[in-house]
């Protein structure tokens, strides 16, 4: 049984979805929410070793919590590769999780992820310190190399403090915008800033101008700002889903 | 009484990357024993460069036959 996400109790799905292996997703509640769920043989779940699988695994994954996300005000999402025996073992799932379920909900309900990313694949930046500046001959050459690269690097070392400063200050004018944030993990080096956001949707006229504001002032020192969205709720369904004591 | 903004001019689509990354590193982790999690998830994690390659190869061959 594998389960894409947790969704409160009187969730109805819009239309049928067809989930991993074409298997259809069904809804499986204890009254108080309700699990995301298809059947699924165990040979049609891919190895982490086979990455083409797995891939297609993820894809469809996320293309049912995303169509749900339509149907729902909160959508808890389920990291990859979670599976729970059968149906009995959903419901002591839920039972057990109950409190923390519904926090969880609570955060995410009525709000939507966006992520916003800034690299430097704008325009050329200004005062980057390239070829050292060509050293001359004659008297006097020597140190004017030397001044000369070190007005060089001066520039430059203003430019990246300037850099980090307009950073540092989008990050304030968006925070203002949202109920949270988490921090991107990149793995591109162009990659300059990176974060994920709970906005409320009621709230996102607001966040965007204040997303393109922020682009527009970027983009004059060459960076550029992406945005990307909406996301369900992945970056702040990190809760910990602890089990609760049994009485 | 304008409308709301209903988009920035700085949205664009994301990349396969973006999503494969949110769906294998985010979202909740449940565990338990009830759960059984897909073994080697975690494997998977630290080496995303194999399931980009594998998932981009897959593309092209999609985008053969379509």
């Amino acid at each position: 049984m594998w389960a894409y996400a947790v969704v409160p109790e009187r969730t109805r799905l819009a239309e049928p979805l067809r989930g991993l292996a074409d298997a259809p997703v069904q809804l499986l509640g204890d009254g108080s929410h309700a699990l995301l769920v298809s059947v699924v043989a165990s040979d049609a779940i891919a190895s982490a070793e086979d990455p083409h699988a797995l891939a297609a695994h993820a894809e469809r994954h996320h293309e049912v919590v995303r169509r749900v996300l339509d149907s729902a005000p909160a959508v808890l999402p389920f990291r990859l590769g979670t599976v729970l025996r059968d149906d009995a073992a959903a419901r002591v799932f839920l039972e057990r999780r109950r409190g923390s379920l519904q926090r969880a909900l609570r955060h995410v309900k009525d709000r939507r992820e966006w992520t916003v990313r800034v690299d430097r694949s704008g325009a050329q930046p200004r005062g980057e310190p390239t070829a050292s500046p060509p050293p001359r001959q004659g008297p006097g050459a020597g140190a004017a190399y030397l001044a000369a690269r070190r007005h060089q690097l001066t520039t430059a070392e203003t430019e990246r403090r300037e850099r980090a400063a307009l950073l540092h200050d989008v990050g304030l004018a968006l925070h203002e915008r949202v109920v949270d944030v988490a921090v991107g993990h990149e793995r591109d080096d162009a990659v300059v800033f990176a974060e994920h956001y709970l906005v409320e949707r009621a709230r996102e006229p607001e966040f965007f101008e204040t997303v393109d504001a922020c682009g527009d002032a970027l983009l004059e020192r060459g960076l550029t700002l992406r945005l990307t969205g909406p996301w369900p709720a992945y970056s702040f369904a990190r809760t910990s889903m602890v089990e609760e004591a049994h009485d | 009484m304008t409308d709301g903004q209903l988009s920035s001019r700085y949205a664009g689509s994301s990349s396969l990357v973006d999503l494969l990354d949110r769906v294998i590193d985010r979202g909740a982790v449940v565990n338990g024993d009830v759960v059984i999690a897909l073994e080697g998830i975690d494997l998977i994690r630290l080496d995303l460069r194999l399931l980009i390659v594998g998932v981009a190869s897959r593309l092209e061959q999609h985008a053969r036959c379509s």
